[in-house]
């Protein structure tokens, strides 16, 4: 398995996204002879996922069913464990058009967070591209460079544990594209410049390219996981272990349009964004589920 | 001196390329030929002076149609820093502000001054320019620049510069598909190197373009065409090298059918070379060039049957990595007969420029099966203009940039397991016998 390109069967040592309804999905990390419990049931790896195809129906013990996917960035970014506030697939998705990235670009990247851009940056630059990625914090970027080992992208990334402000990225004359979503992205701007190619990427125009994305106003609150009252509706549901809901809830059958769980359905994507110096892009979807289609 | 040139010369415009050229937003894709009038913005020129120059630059258009080299070191712009007034109170608008006549300035432009002289002209004959706030000067020099300023830039296209040069100029050959939208649908279709992508598409070949600009020439895309052929023609403007043309196929839609039952037949035919050898050998001695042209029809059908039969052994192993459309046609068959094609736990994208298809799309989905995370979702745009104290949103774009209908695939069902029983109502009661 891999984040960067697809497989069919569930080996050892895989990170699967099971499925359990809508907007309900979680991560596993499969190993022999584990277990992870759901609300409908234990999944044992070794017989039930290990050998199986990706995309199965995976019968639980008490008799309910999940599905389990291959992860792609855009489901690890719904189930990822958040470090601090990430960013959503709608805003990924137009930073990927934005800095024109593609196989073989090299991409510099801070703060890595909790990696869900960078996950998505490693899935378009490979397999000849690379991504250096900074983060100031040390466990942060210590868990980073784990993940990226375990979902099999070393190859592609380097983490670098330094201020970006200060140090830089680590590398000059190198970037095809450069993103910063740091308290005082600004600051960066020369680090930025140093880093990126002087005559622009091989393929694309004439200077390097950068999104700057600042979502503090100058001397905001420090960097850091957001207060929980600010973090959107769906992540917040997200931080509570599913474990409890079953104990709380009596789900419907799952097959049904309405599903209570549903009723904060305010997508993720919707970010406050403002920045200096970049034309912004406010982008909100609808999602017409929620209205009990 | 001799090692710069090298480094630079990827990012050199050399000829023969597709480029696009840009003036402020509006941007057209053009290739560079040699000693060809192209015409821009209401402007001809001749292209031959860019070769050689880095891409990114900027030209201006001097009389005669060729291109100069433009120093990007005079930003410096009329009446900088002079005098400016607190507010418009006593600014009246009553068209005489303006000393110089039409004449003057027709003049002006034959004597060749060039557009920052003219400007500065405009300037100092304008009366009531020094007391227009430092605001309201800048916005009058850069409506002066707009239409006096004959710049051109050339850019090396992307799928960035493409989508936004469709948008703003022909949005209807693309079915609306807005920029940001476009940016949805490739992200969400997990599109990437090394994958068998499945595209349908009537958007002029700009999605299929992107497709493949995200592939980077890694993998295989299979387009899928309406009618007799593949429209390709957005293509081009990407540049892609040659070999990325190798990972191109196309397979009709109206075949697709054929292909799910397994008739479909890609076989030469036998009889049609029968009787083209007892034609030929009645005739071969009145008529070698009806013949060899015999010849040539025969070798391009086989072509075309042998490209059918690569695309349909791509598609039959049923493995596909993602699936995208945008088209004008109604998604629904198109949809779910693509689906079949691809393989369990794969991500699929449907771009409508309206939401009722995708909705009876969505409705049928969930009848059948086979598709999970369904969303369908559209994507609101808000540009901002970004200067010192006047920065603020410009306007909102709603509604205009089409929706998306996204899942992603799971194994079809099997007979439903047992566990099922637990949501099922109480068992039926058992009928009496009387």
């Amino acid at each position: 398995m891999s984040f960067v390109e697809y497989s069919d069967l569930i080996r050892d040592g895989d990170v699967a996204i099971v499925y359990l309804g809508h907007e309900s999905m979680m991560h596993v990390k499969v190993k022999q002879g584990a277990q992870t419990q759901t609300r409908y049931g234990v999944i044992r790896h070794s017989s039930d996922l290990i050998g199986r195809r990706y995309g199965s129906k995976v019968t639980c013990s008490k008799g309910g069913w999940v599905y389990v996917l291959h992860p792609t960035p855009e489901l690890w970014t719904v189930t990822l464990p958040h470090r601090t506030q990430i960013l959503y697939t709608t805003d990924i998705a137009t930073i990927t058009m934005m800095l024109e990235l593609k196989p073989g670009c090299v991409v510099c990247e801070s703060g890595t967070g909790s990696g869900s851009l960078s996950h998505a940056i490693l899935r378009s630059v490979a397999p000849t591209g690379h991504l250096h990625t900074v983060e100031f914090h040390q466990q942060r970027a210590e868990k980073a460079a784990e993940e990226f080992k375990e979902h099999g992208v070393d190859g592609l990334v380097t983490v670098r544990n330094q201020d970006v402000c200060k140090d830089g990225f680590g590398v000059s004359g190198v970037a095809d594209a450069v993103f910063l979503d740091i308290p005082s992205p600004w600051e960066a701007v020369r680090h930025a410049k140093a880093a990126m190619k002087r005559q622009g990427p091989e393929d694309v125009r004439g200077v390097g390219r950068g999104g700057l994305r600042g979502d503090q106003h100058p001397g905001g609150p420090a960097e850091g996981p957001r207060r929980a009252d600010r973090l959107p509706a769906a992540a917040r549901l997200r931080r509570r272990p599913l474990r409890s809901d079953r104990r709380r809830r009596c789900r419907p059958h799952r097959d049904q349009a309405s599903d209570p769980r549903r009723l904060e359905d305010h997508h993720p994507a919707q970010r406050d964004a403002r920045s200096h110096g970049v034309p912004d892009l406010r982008l909100q979807t609808q999602d017409l589920k929620s209205s009990g289609f | 001196m001799a090692d710069n040139v090298d480094e630079d010369a990827p990012y050199r415009i050399k000829e023969e390329d597709y480029v696009v050229l840009k003036r402020g937003d509006i941007f057209k894709a053009v290739q560079i030929v040699p000693k060809k009038k192209v015409i821009f913005e209401k402007q001809w020129f001749f292209l031959d002076n860019a070769v050689g120059q880095l891409y990114g630059s900027t030209f201006d258009i001097v009389p005669g149609g060729t291109l100069q080299p433009r120093k990007p070191k005079d930003a410096e712009s009329p009446a900088d820093a002079k005098e400016a007034g607190t507010d418009n109170r006593n600014i009246q608008d009553d068209g005489k502000s303006q000393k110089l006549t039409r004449d003057d300035i027709e003049n002006f432009k034959e004597q060749g001054l060039t557009d920052q002289q003219i400007i500065q002209q405009l300037v100092d004959n304008s009366s009531t320019f020094i007391g227009k706030t430092k605001y309201a000067q800048d916005k009058y020099i850069k409506k002066k620049k707009k239409k006096y300023e004959n710049i051109v830039t050339i850019l090396k296209p992307s799928c960035r510069i493409l989508a936004l040069m469709y948008h703003g100029r022909e949005p209807g050959k693309i079915c609306h598909l807005r920029y940001d939208t476009l940016a949805q649908m490739l992200t969400l279709a997990n599109i990437h190197a090394g994958s068998k992508v499945l595209v349908f598409e009537t958007c002029a070949g700009l999605l299929l373009g992107s497709v493949m600009e995200r592939m980077g020439g890694y993998g295989s895309v299979i387009q899928m065409y309406p009618g007799g052929g593949p429209v390709r023609a957005g293509v081009e403007s990407f540049g892609f090298p040659a070999h990325f043309h190798d990972t191109l196929h196309e397979f009709p839609v109206c075949h697709v059918n054929a292909l799910l039952a397994g008739t479909l037949d890609t076989a030469p035919p036998k009889d049609a070379s029968a009787g083209r050898d007892t034609n030929s050998a009645a005739d071969d001695v009145c008529d070698p060039e009806k013949e060899a042209r015999e010849k040539q029809r025969g070798q391009r059908l086989s072509f075309k049957r042998k490209k059918l039969a690569s695309a349909a052994a791509l598609l039959e192993g049923r493995n596909a990595d993602g699936l995208v459309i945008a088209s004008r046609f109604h998604p629904c068959p198109v949809l779910m007969g693509m689906l079949k094609f691809l393989a369990p736990s794969r991500p699929f994208v449907v771009y409508s420029q309206y939401k009722e298809p995708l909705i009876e799309c969505y409705t049928k989905l969930k009848e059948q099966g086979g598709a999970v995370n369904l969303r369908l979702a559209d994507t609101w745009l808000r540009h901002y203009q970004v200067l010192p104290n006047r920065t603020h949103p410009v306007l909102l774009m709603s509604g205009g940039g089409g929706f998306l209908l996204s899942g992603t695939t799971v194994a079809a069902d099997a007979p439903k397991p047992a566990g099922a029983q637990r949501a099922e109502g109480p068992a039926p009661k058992r009928l009496k016998v009387a």
